[in-house]
């Protein structure tokens, strides 16, 4: 039973550790795809000048849960008629923060974007695009480094509290 | 014999689980929480070691005053 | 009053409100709303124009841009270049402001015209079995002074062509300013007949002999020729077989053959079908047909709508 009991334990912690560590391995593969999603925009938006809504449901078919559902929101809501494009991209973005691993500094910029969207010529929405890519590219790398730095240690970091722990109550 | 054996395995078990903790957490960086861990753990070793010997001191003294 | 939503929808609550009711009674004698940056909407119907009691504001502007292209304003590059739009039902919206002189485009659109599509479908019935001569339909020229329904005349000729069980003829349309046929990203938005093909957003010159070449036509219809190349090109087509049926800016047939532009054109004397369209105060399209000058063959009067 005490081993049984033990086992529980260190599973436990190294659960829990595990999933810590996943949070960086997520949020990079997130930013990678969400550096696509806008490369994918990119290309619609300038080659074949699609509209928004078009985009976004070409998008959400191209990308993988949570980006997947985050398009797909801004689909079904474009589907009404609305007012101000930029209000609706906001909440969504907010919505994002909660569902995906994508942290405060990806989803300010987000939010920047939001409020250019869909307002200027072609050679200014391609700018904004390219200029937003570069930004989510800088935060990219730093995703990358913390999550090779970060990553292992965390799991490591669950499995020897569990052991500490186990070892106590013994 | 006067010292048991699983109290043994857990100090030297709490003493290197401590001292991995202290590594992994200065590899991230966290100094602060390393050094906290690293006192935790010596607090813990030194309540077992504590509380070990009075029961030893315990046992002298019964043997000596029976 | 159901062709009138997709307009109404590119205004913001209010303006749509106060469009419904002043349209309400006369929608079929609608034919231009008219914006203009800081200046009140105007609403142009056939015998007066109202003044709406409302400004059309930068942020009105901006709800409207954002409605017609659906939130992705960079789809009016191209629009910009030409000046115009049209939009599904077949309305055309032309606008001006701020142009970019080097690139020869809008920079920034801050008046619109938007022309109510009129299509009257039926209104070149009578004239159908009149520009044959025998079994063969005969070279046409529709001419008349402005907005007296020359385009609109046209339309429906095609459409009848094209849909009569008898004449039934493989039409094509060379619609240089999208009005005839109004296309949508190619689709036509009015009715212009089940055996016609479009060349959308193409000078005459140029599609008249794509038309010809990859179409095989029987019948080319052409919006308001005027130019030497449109006249020199005509007579090229006329050359391959093709029938062609077209429209010019004329008060009267004296003057339409006195232009020099088009004067080669009625020399070779092989435009047989003449008409000449004249509206009258309450909107009702007269069409007089000749087939000489000055020798005329019928006359027709048709109520509008």
């Amino acid at each position: 039973m005490k081993w049984f009991g033990a086992c529980m334990i260190l599973l436990c912690t190294s659960w829990f550790g595990h999933r810590y560590s996943m949070l960086y391995t997520k949020r990079e593969r997130q930013l990678k795809q969400l550096i696509f999603s806008f490369h994918i925009m990119d290309a619609e938006i300038v080659h074949n000048q699609r509209p928004l809504q078009e985009t976004f449901s070409i998008i959400s078919e191209k990308v993988a849960d949570p980006l997947k559902q985050y398009y797909q929101s801004l689909v079904n809501e474009m589907e009404t008629i609305i007012t101000n494009l930029s209000v609706i991209w906001e909440k969504e973005t907010d919505h994002l923060l909660q569902i995906s691993a994508l942290q405060k500094d990806e989803i300010i910029v987000l939010k920047q974007f939001g409020h250019t969207l869909g307002d200027y010529t072609l050679m200014k929405q391609h700018e904004q695009i390219t200029l937003t890519i570069t930004y989510l590219e800088q935060i990219l790398e730093q995703a990358m480094e913390e999550r090779k730095k970060y990553s292992k240690l965390y799991t490591k970091l669950g499995i020897f509290l569990g052991i500490f722990l186990v070892i106590l109550l013994m | 014999m006067l010292v048991d054996a699983t109290i043994l395995f857990q100090i030297a078990g709490i003493g290197i689980v401590t001292a991995l903790i202290h590594t992994v957490l200065k590899q991230m960086g966290k100094e602060d929480i390393a050094q906290f861990v690293s006192l935790v753990g010596f607090i813990i070793v030194l309540y077992f070691v504590v509380n070990h010997l009075s029961q030893l001191f315990q046992q002298m003294k019964s043997i000596f005053f029976m | 009053m159901l062709q009138m939503e997709e307009i109404f929808q590119l205004f913001s609550p209010n303006v749509k409100k106060m469009l419904e009711e002043k349209v309400y009674n006369q929608s079929n004698q609608l034919e231009e709303i008219r914006l203009r940056i800081q200046k009140p909407i105007e609403l142009n119907f056939f015998q007066n124009h109202i003044l709406l009691d409302y400004t059309f504001t930068e942020q009105e502007r901006m709800y409207f841009l954002r409605q017609l292209t659906n939130h992705s304003i960079y789809r009016m590059d191209e629009p910009f270049k030409q000046g115009f739009l049209t939009i599904s039902g077949g309305h055309r919206i032309g606008f001006s402001g701020e142009v970019l002189t080097d690139e020869k485009k809008i920079k920034e659109a801050t008046f619109f015209n938007i022309r109510i599509a009129q299509e009257i479908k039926g209104i070149a019935k009578p004239l159908l079995n009149n520009i044959k001569e025998g079994n063969t339909l005969q070279h046409t020229i529709i001419f008349g002074a402005p907005q007296t329904g020359k385009t609109t005349l046209l339309r429906d000729l095609a459409k009848q062509i094209s849909d009569d069980g008898m004449i039934s003829q493989k039409v094509a349309i060379v619609d240089e300013r999208s009005e005839l046929a109004a296309c949508k990203n190619g689709i036509p938005q009015l009715d212009i007949g089940v055996r016609t093909d479009i060349m959308d957003n193409c000078l005459k010159q140029f599609g008249m002999f794509m038309m010809i070449r990859s179409m095989s036509p029987q019948i080319l219809i052409i919006d308001e020729i005027g130019s030497i190349e449109d006249v020199q090109a005509i007579l090229e087509a006329i050359r391959t077989g093709v029938t062609i049926i077209c429209t010019a800016h004329s008060n009267n047939m004296d003057e339409l053959m006195e232009r020099p532009q088009l004067k080669s054109l009625f020399e070779q004397q092989l435009f047989k079908r003449f008409v000449h369209v004249t509206r009258d105060t309450n909107g009702a399209f007269s069409f007089t047909m000749f087939h000489k000058k000055n020798e005329k063959m019928n006359f027709y009067k048709v109520h509008k709508r």
